[in-house]
């Protein structure tokens, strides 16, 4: 009898344990759809959530990760082709995933990184790419933001600098 | 009368090693929590920016054969004398022996879990989560197929922990890790077709790849479930002539 209520305390626990891992763990396990994971979970379904807009080609989906003041600014084709040198509609993403998902000292910046399958439409080849995206936000309460715009554009030199 | 019949006695077999092991809660929990430990000391050395994880792939291979190995090795040298008794009385050896895979299956099961959950606490591996742990599960059960055919010839507990470096080491020497495949010669290249923890980092390789190759996965799947089997006939065998001997 006692074993049964032994076995039956520890089969209880057991998916509470997982969900408990699945939260600490930043949403690196499935969280079942349910809201856990922090602000590492937050950002890696924003995350997923992006690539899906992505995969469909939903750009102004996909620019309304950024911050309201740029999202009309934010060209997400003209990014797509510098990050995967592809014209967007040659490209098909087949899968995704995430690595990870960090965030800083201070919690107010993250940084996911994405592993991307996808297909050359025109050549018909296929590649896996990694490709990390940044976050930001203002306080510890306000909304996570996405700076892919600032990261992935191409980069000028400072041309008040030398060295 | 009738000895029961191989599945019943197997049942029977498999709950009383069920219930010796939960005996000793504390060996159980070492063997559990090993794996996780292993995982997250995987992790110290990856790094989550390592875009090749080939050599990671390959160390958790060999940490599944090696909890198989490590958990099965003693288990029927330490209780032969019960064994070759009931035998006596009509146990059935193969149903004993199904019952040891039985259990320890099961704890092999939770161990690549836990290796494969803490590894991913910090980083997704590239593929499957599912096919992974299921080929590590199976390579780790080729590694109770090993544990259990040492056990079987072992003459002492001891001898068979000792055997254990020469079953692993193997796995080592014959890989890619040891020399650039180019440089295998034909002798290492058939004997590397035997090492079941090539065929789990085979897996591993095909599911990280741009293009899958399915028709390899199964083929490696088939490959460990073929050398479980053989080392279950062989560990079979090994009683046999064991029972000759007394």
């Amino acid at each position: 009898m006692n074993k049964k209520i032994i076995l039956g305390v520890f089969l209880s626990l057991l998916p509470i344990g997982y969900l408990g891992m699945a939260h600490f763990s930043g949403g690196a396990y499935s969280t079942l759809g349910l809201p856990l994971g922090g602000d590492r979970g937050e950002l890696r379904d924003m995350t997923l959530s992006f690539l899906e807009d992505i995969q469909f080609k939903d750009f102004e989906k996909a620019a309304s990760y950024h911050e309201p003041s740029i999202q009309a600014e934010v060209d997400i084709p003209f990014l797509l082709e510098r990050i995967f040198m592809l014209k967007p509609e040659a490209m098909d993403i087949m899968e995704y995933e995430i690595v990870f998902a960090e965030l800083d000292s201070t919690e107010l910046r993250g940084r996911v990184k994405a592993r991307i399958k996808c297909k050359d439409l025109i050549r018909n080849n296929t590649r896996n790419q990694e490709v990390i995206y940044f976050y930001h936000r203002d306080s510890l309460d306000s909304p996570w933001y996405m700076v892919l715009e600032s990261s992935l554009r191409e980069q000028k030199g400072d041309k008040d600098k030398k060295h | 009368m009738n000895p029961p019949s191989f599945t019943h006695q197997r049942q029977i077999l498999a709950a009383r090693y069920q219930a010796s092991m939960l005996g000793d809660l504390g060996t159980v929990a070492l063997l559990l929590l090993q794996a996780p430990f292993i995982g997250w000391l995987c992790t110290l050395v990856w790094s989550p920016d390592d875009t090749q994880l080939y050599s990671l792939y390959f160390v958790l291979s060999l940490a599944a054969v090696w909890f198989g190995c490590i958990n099965a090795c003693r288990e029927i040298v330490k209780e032969r004398a019960i064994v070759e008794r009931e035998r006596l009385l009509g146990l059935s050896m193969s149903a004993y022996i199904c019952s040891q895979f039985q259990v320890l299956s099961l704890i092999a099961l939770l161990q690549v879990l836990f290796l494969q959950l803490a590894v991913e606490w910090s980083f997704s591996l590239n593929g499957a989560f599912l096919i992974q742990t299921l080929v590590l599960w199976m390579a780790s059960i080729t590694g109770i197929g090993l544990g259990l055919f040492v056990s079987a010839i072992a003459k002492s507990q001891e001898r068979a922990v000792g055997a254990i470096p020469l079953l692993i080491l193997p796995q080592i020497l014959f890989s890619e890790f040891a020399t650039s495949r180019e440089q295998f010669t034909d002798v290492v290249l058939i004997v590397e077709k035997v090492m079941p923890v090539r065929w789990c980092y085979e897996v591993f390789k095909q599911l990280a790849a741009v293009e899958t190759e399915w028709g390899g996965v199964f083929l490696s799947f088939l490959v460990l479930a073929i050398i479980s089997g053989v080392l279950g006939v062989l560990t079979r065998l090994a009683l046999v002539s064991q029972r000759e001997v007394l």
